[in-house]
Protein backbone atom coordinates (compact mmCIF):
# COMPACT_ATOMS: atom_id res chain seq x y z
CA UNK A 1 0.00 0.00 0.00
CA UNK A 2 2.09 2.91 -1.29
CA UNK A 3 0.81 6.44 -0.72
CA UNK A 4 -0.19 8.05 -4.01
CA UNK A 5 1.61 11.28 -3.18
CA UNK A 6 4.05 12.58 -0.61
CA UNK A 7 1.26 13.72 1.68
CA UNK A 8 0.55 11.14 4.34
CA UNK A 9 -2.75 9.40 3.73
CA UNK A 10 -5.11 8.79 6.62
CA UNK A 11 -7.78 6.23 5.97
CA UNK A 12 -10.89 5.93 8.08
CA UNK A 13 -12.21 2.57 9.21
CA UNK A 14 -15.24 1.35 11.12
CA UNK A 15 -13.95 -1.14 13.65
CA UNK A 16 -15.88 -3.93 15.36
CA UNK A 17 -15.31 -6.95 17.52
CA UNK A 18 -15.88 -10.65 16.94
CA UNK A 19 -15.00 -12.23 20.25
CA UNK A 20 -11.65 -10.80 21.32
CA UNK A 21 -10.55 -9.84 17.83
CA UNK A 22 -10.97 -6.40 16.36
CA UNK A 23 -11.61 -5.91 12.67
CA UNK A 24 -11.93 -2.84 10.47
CA UNK A 25 -13.70 -2.06 7.21
CA UNK A 26 -12.97 1.09 5.17
CA UNK A 27 -15.82 3.49 5.84
CA UNK A 28 -16.42 4.38 2.20
CA UNK A 29 -17.96 0.91 1.93
CA UNK A 30 -20.18 1.26 4.99
CA UNK A 31 -23.79 2.12 4.31
CA UNK A 32 -25.09 2.08 7.86
CA UNK A 33 -25.13 0.35 11.20
CA UNK A 34 -28.37 -1.09 12.50
CA UNK A 35 -29.44 -2.98 15.59
CA UNK A 36 -29.99 -6.69 15.10
CA UNK A 37 -33.40 -7.29 13.56
CA UNK A 38 -35.43 -10.28 12.43
CA UNK A 39 -33.52 -12.26 9.82
CA UNK A 40 -35.57 -14.47 7.48
CA UNK A 41 -33.64 -17.56 6.44
CA UNK A 42 -33.34 -18.41 2.77
CA UNK A 43 -33.07 -22.06 1.68
CA UNK A 44 -30.20 -23.39 -0.46
CA UNK A 45 -27.69 -20.73 0.54
CA UNK A 46 -24.22 -21.18 2.06
CA UNK A 47 -24.24 -22.00 5.78
CA UNK A 48 -22.82 -18.61 6.72
CA UNK A 49 -25.74 -16.86 5.03
CA UNK A 50 -28.00 -16.07 7.94
CA UNK A 51 -30.79 -14.96 5.61
CA UNK A 52 -32.28 -11.66 4.55
CA UNK A 53 -33.62 -8.60 6.29
CA UNK A 54 -36.16 -6.10 5.08
CA UNK A 55 -34.62 -2.70 5.71
CA UNK A 56 -37.13 0.03 4.91
CA UNK A 57 -38.36 -1.96 1.93
CA UNK A 58 -34.94 -3.12 0.66
CA UNK A 59 -34.13 -6.79 0.93
CA UNK A 60 -30.57 -7.22 2.15
CA UNK A 61 -28.70 -10.53 2.50
CA UNK A 62 -27.13 -10.96 5.92
CA UNK A 63 -23.92 -12.87 6.65
CA UNK A 64 -23.29 -14.60 9.96
CA UNK A 65 -19.76 -13.20 10.18
CA UNK A 66 -18.71 -15.57 13.00
CA UNK A 67 -19.75 -18.53 10.88
CA UNK A 68 -17.97 -17.12 7.81
CA UNK A 69 -14.78 -16.84 9.86
CA UNK A 70 -15.19 -20.33 11.29
CA UNK A 71 -15.80 -19.02 14.79
CA UNK A 72 -18.11 -20.55 17.40
CA UNK A 73 -21.62 -19.07 17.45
CA UNK A 74 -22.43 -16.69 20.28
CA UNK A 75 -25.70 -15.67 21.94
CA UNK A 76 -26.97 -12.33 20.72
CA UNK A 77 -26.50 -9.46 23.15
CA UNK A 78 -27.65 -5.85 23.30
CA UNK A 79 -24.41 -4.97 21.45
CA UNK A 80 -24.98 -7.34 18.52
CA UNK A 81 -25.33 -5.21 15.39
CA UNK A 82 -25.59 -5.50 11.63
CA UNK A 83 -23.16 -3.45 9.56
CA UNK A 84 -24.47 -2.84 6.04
CA UNK A 85 -21.56 -2.88 3.62
CA UNK A 86 -21.49 -2.31 -0.12
CA UNK A 87 -19.67 -5.22 -1.72
CA UNK A 88 -19.37 -5.02 -5.49
CA UNK A 89 -22.61 -3.00 -5.80
CA UNK A 90 -24.52 -5.39 -3.54
CA UNK A 91 -25.48 -4.25 -0.06
CA UNK A 92 -24.70 -7.02 2.41
CA UNK A 93 -25.29 -7.07 6.15
CA UNK A 94 -22.60 -8.46 8.47
CA UNK A 95 -23.62 -9.51 11.96
CA UNK A 96 -20.95 -8.46 14.46
CA UNK A 97 -20.65 -8.87 18.23
CA UNK A 98 -20.02 -5.20 18.91
CA UNK A 99 -19.34 -2.04 16.96
CA UNK A 100 -16.30 -0.25 18.36
CA UNK A 101 -15.52 3.09 16.65
CA UNK A 102 -14.61 5.02 13.56
CA UNK A 103 -10.82 5.15 13.60
CA UNK A 104 -8.33 7.10 11.49
CA UNK A 105 -5.22 5.15 10.60
CA UNK A 106 -2.19 6.61 8.86
CA UNK A 107 -1.33 4.63 5.76
CA UNK A 108 2.20 4.08 7.03
CA UNK A 109 0.85 2.48 10.22
CA UNK A 110 -0.67 -0.34 8.23
CA UNK A 111 1.36 -3.52 7.98
CA UNK A 112 1.19 -6.83 6.21
CA UNK A 113 -1.18 -9.40 7.73
CA UNK A 114 0.33 -12.35 9.60
CA UNK A 115 0.27 -15.83 8.13
CA UNK A 116 -1.03 -17.41 11.33
CA UNK A 117 -2.41 -16.61 14.77
CA UNK A 118 -5.86 -15.52 13.74
CA UNK A 119 -9.12 -17.46 13.72
CA UNK A 120 -9.66 -16.57 10.14
CA UNK A 121 -8.11 -17.28 6.83
CA UNK A 122 -5.68 -14.40 6.29
CA UNK A 123 -6.79 -14.04 2.67
CA UNK A 124 -9.61 -11.81 3.92
CA UNK A 125 -7.21 -9.47 5.67
CA UNK A 126 -5.60 -6.80 3.54
CA UNK A 127 -3.60 -5.17 6.32
CA UNK A 128 -3.19 -4.75 10.06
CA UNK A 129 -2.86 -1.77 12.32
CA UNK A 130 -2.36 -1.02 15.98
CA UNK A 131 -4.99 1.13 17.70
CA UNK A 132 -4.00 1.74 21.30
CA UNK A 133 -3.40 -1.73 22.74
CA UNK A 134 -5.43 -3.55 20.09
CA UNK A 135 -4.37 -4.96 16.78
CA UNK A 136 -7.02 -4.29 14.14
CA UNK A 137 -7.33 -6.53 11.13
CA UNK A 138 -8.51 -4.60 8.10
CA UNK A 139 -10.82 -6.72 5.99
CA UNK A 140 -10.94 -6.94 2.24
CA UNK A 141 -14.69 -7.54 2.04
CA UNK A 142 -14.56 -8.52 -1.62
CA UNK A 143 -12.39 -11.51 -0.73
CA UNK A 144 -15.01 -12.74 1.73
CA UNK A 145 -17.02 -13.92 -1.25
CA UNK A 146 -16.24 -15.88 -4.34
CA UNK A 147 -17.31 -14.09 -7.51
CA UNK A 148 -20.17 -16.53 -8.06
CA UNK A 149 -21.31 -16.10 -4.46
CA UNK A 150 -21.78 -12.38 -5.03
CA UNK A 151 -23.84 -13.11 -8.10
CA UNK A 152 -26.05 -15.45 -6.10
CA UNK A 153 -26.38 -12.87 -3.31
CA UNK A 154 -27.49 -10.34 -5.86
CA UNK A 155 -30.00 -12.86 -7.14
CA UNK A 156 -31.33 -13.47 -3.63
CA UNK A 157 -31.77 -9.75 -3.25
CA UNK A 158 -33.59 -9.40 -6.56
CA UNK A 159 -35.75 -12.49 -6.02
CA UNK A 160 -36.79 -11.49 -2.52
CA UNK A 161 -37.46 -7.92 -3.60
CA UNK A 162 -39.67 -8.96 -6.50
CA UNK A 163 -41.52 -11.47 -4.30
CA UNK A 164 -42.11 -8.75 -1.79
CA UNK A 165 -43.75 -6.47 -4.34
CA UNK B 1 -12.89 27.66 11.94
CA UNK B 2 -14.28 24.18 12.35
CA UNK B 3 -17.21 23.93 14.72
CA UNK B 4 -16.67 21.50 17.56
CA UNK B 5 -19.43 18.90 17.79
CA UNK B 6 -19.53 16.54 20.75
CA UNK B 7 -21.72 13.48 21.05
CA UNK B 8 -22.21 11.68 24.32
CA UNK B 9 -23.87 8.28 24.20
CA UNK B 10 -23.08 5.05 26.04
CA UNK B 11 -23.68 3.08 22.83
CA UNK B 12 -20.58 2.86 20.65
CA UNK B 13 -22.83 1.90 17.72
CA UNK B 14 -24.78 5.16 18.02
CA UNK B 15 -21.55 7.17 18.24
CA UNK B 16 -20.13 5.39 15.17
CA UNK B 17 -23.41 5.87 13.27
CA UNK B 18 -23.32 9.61 13.96
CA UNK B 19 -19.67 9.84 12.99
CA UNK B 20 -20.34 8.01 9.71
CA UNK B 21 -23.27 10.33 8.96
CA UNK B 22 -21.09 13.38 9.60
CA UNK B 23 -18.07 12.03 7.76
CA UNK B 24 -18.31 14.50 4.89
CA UNK B 25 -18.50 17.49 7.24
CA UNK B 26 -15.61 16.11 9.29
CA UNK B 27 -13.49 15.40 6.20
CA UNK B 28 -14.08 18.86 4.73
CA UNK B 29 -13.12 20.52 8.00
CA UNK B 30 -16.56 22.10 8.58
CA UNK B 31 -16.79 20.39 11.95
CA UNK B 32 -14.49 18.57 14.31
CA UNK B 33 -16.04 15.59 16.03
CA UNK B 34 -15.43 14.26 19.49
CA UNK B 35 -17.29 11.53 21.32
CA UNK B 36 -17.73 10.53 24.94
CA UNK B 37 -19.23 7.29 26.20
CA UNK B 38 -19.48 8.57 29.76
CA UNK B 39 -21.36 11.82 30.47
CA UNK B 40 -19.49 12.33 33.76
CA UNK B 41 -16.21 12.38 31.90
CA UNK B 42 -17.55 15.06 29.55
CA UNK B 43 -19.00 17.11 32.39
CA UNK B 44 -15.71 16.90 34.29
CA UNK B 45 -13.77 18.10 31.26
CA UNK B 46 -16.21 20.96 30.63
CA UNK B 47 -16.06 22.04 34.27
CA UNK B 48 -12.28 21.86 34.25
CA UNK B 49 -12.27 23.97 31.07
CA UNK B 50 -10.29 21.35 29.13
CA UNK B 51 -13.23 20.73 26.79
CA UNK B 52 -15.54 23.01 24.86
CA UNK B 53 -18.19 22.65 22.17
CA UNK B 54 -20.28 24.49 19.61
CA UNK B 55 -22.94 21.77 19.65
CA UNK B 56 -23.57 18.92 22.04
CA UNK B 57 -25.63 15.90 21.04
CA UNK B 58 -26.57 13.91 24.11
CA UNK B 59 -28.30 10.60 24.70
CA UNK B 60 -30.87 10.53 27.52
CA UNK B 61 -30.60 7.10 29.10
CA UNK B 62 -27.02 6.61 30.16
CA UNK B 63 -25.96 4.58 33.20
CA UNK B 64 -23.72 7.19 34.81
CA UNK B 65 -25.96 10.20 34.37
CA UNK B 66 -29.25 11.03 32.67
CA UNK B 67 -28.82 13.23 29.57
CA UNK B 68 -31.31 15.79 30.86
CA UNK B 69 -29.40 16.08 34.14
CA UNK B 70 -26.23 16.51 32.12
CA UNK B 71 -27.85 19.26 30.02
CA UNK B 72 -29.06 20.96 33.17
CA UNK B 73 -25.60 20.89 34.73
CA UNK B 74 -24.02 22.28 31.55
CA UNK B 75 -26.66 24.95 31.05
CA UNK B 76 -26.16 25.98 34.67
CA UNK B 77 -22.57 26.95 33.87
CA UNK B 78 -22.26 30.51 32.52
CA UNK B 79 -19.59 29.43 30.03
CA UNK B 80 -21.97 27.06 28.27
CA UNK B 81 -25.46 28.36 28.93
CA UNK B 82 -25.96 29.69 25.39
CA UNK B 83 -24.47 26.63 23.67
CA UNK B 84 -26.92 24.42 21.77
CA UNK B 85 -27.71 20.93 23.02
CA UNK B 86 -29.65 18.35 21.00
CA UNK B 87 -31.05 15.40 22.91
CA UNK B 88 -31.21 11.90 21.43
CA UNK B 89 -33.96 9.69 22.70
CA UNK B 90 -35.84 6.54 21.82
CA UNK B 91 -39.13 8.02 22.98
CA UNK B 92 -40.26 11.59 22.71
CA UNK B 93 -42.85 11.91 25.43
CA UNK B 94 -44.38 15.33 26.03
CA UNK B 95 -43.31 15.14 29.64
CA UNK B 96 -39.70 14.73 28.63
CA UNK B 97 -39.94 17.52 26.06
CA UNK B 98 -41.35 19.87 28.68
CA UNK B 99 -38.50 18.99 31.03
CA UNK B 100 -36.03 19.58 28.22
CA UNK B 101 -37.58 22.90 27.28
CA UNK B 102 -37.33 24.08 30.86
CA UNK B 103 -33.64 23.20 30.93
CA UNK B 104 -33.08 25.00 27.64
CA UNK B 105 -32.48 22.05 25.33
CA UNK B 106 -32.35 23.22 21.69
CA UNK B 107 -33.92 20.21 20.03
CA UNK B 108 -34.80 16.55 20.08
CA UNK B 109 -33.95 13.73 17.79
CA UNK B 110 -35.62 10.33 17.99
CA UNK B 111 -33.37 7.28 17.61
CA UNK B 112 -32.77 5.64 15.22
CA UNK B 113 -32.12 8.86 13.32
CA UNK B 114 -31.44 9.03 9.60
CA UNK B 115 -28.13 10.41 8.32
CA UNK B 116 -29.95 13.19 6.49
CA UNK B 117 -31.88 14.23 9.57
CA UNK B 118 -28.74 14.43 11.66
CA UNK B 119 -26.83 16.44 9.05
CA UNK B 120 -29.78 18.76 8.47
CA UNK B 121 -30.34 19.42 12.18
CA UNK B 122 -26.67 20.00 12.74
CA UNK B 123 -26.37 22.44 9.84
CA UNK B 124 -29.44 24.30 11.01
CA UNK B 125 -28.25 24.63 14.59
CA UNK B 126 -24.67 25.54 13.68
CA UNK B 127 -25.64 27.74 10.74
CA UNK B 128 -23.11 26.09 8.42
Amino acid sequence: MEPKNTQLRRERYLTFFLGEEQYGIAIDRIKEIIALMKVTSVPKTPEYMKGVINLRGSIIPVVDTRSRFGMEPQEETMHTAIIIVEVDKVNIGFIVDRVEEVASIDADHLSEPPKFGSHIDTDFICSMAQIEENVVMILDVLKLFEADELVSLEQIQQKQTSEGE
Amino acid sequence: MAKRVIIVDDSRAVVATAELALEEMIGSGVIEFKSYLNPLELLGALQAGTENFDLLISDVNMPEMNGLDLAKAIKGDDRYKTKPIIVLTTESSNEMKMAGKEIGVTGWMVKPFSDDKLVKSLKMVLGV
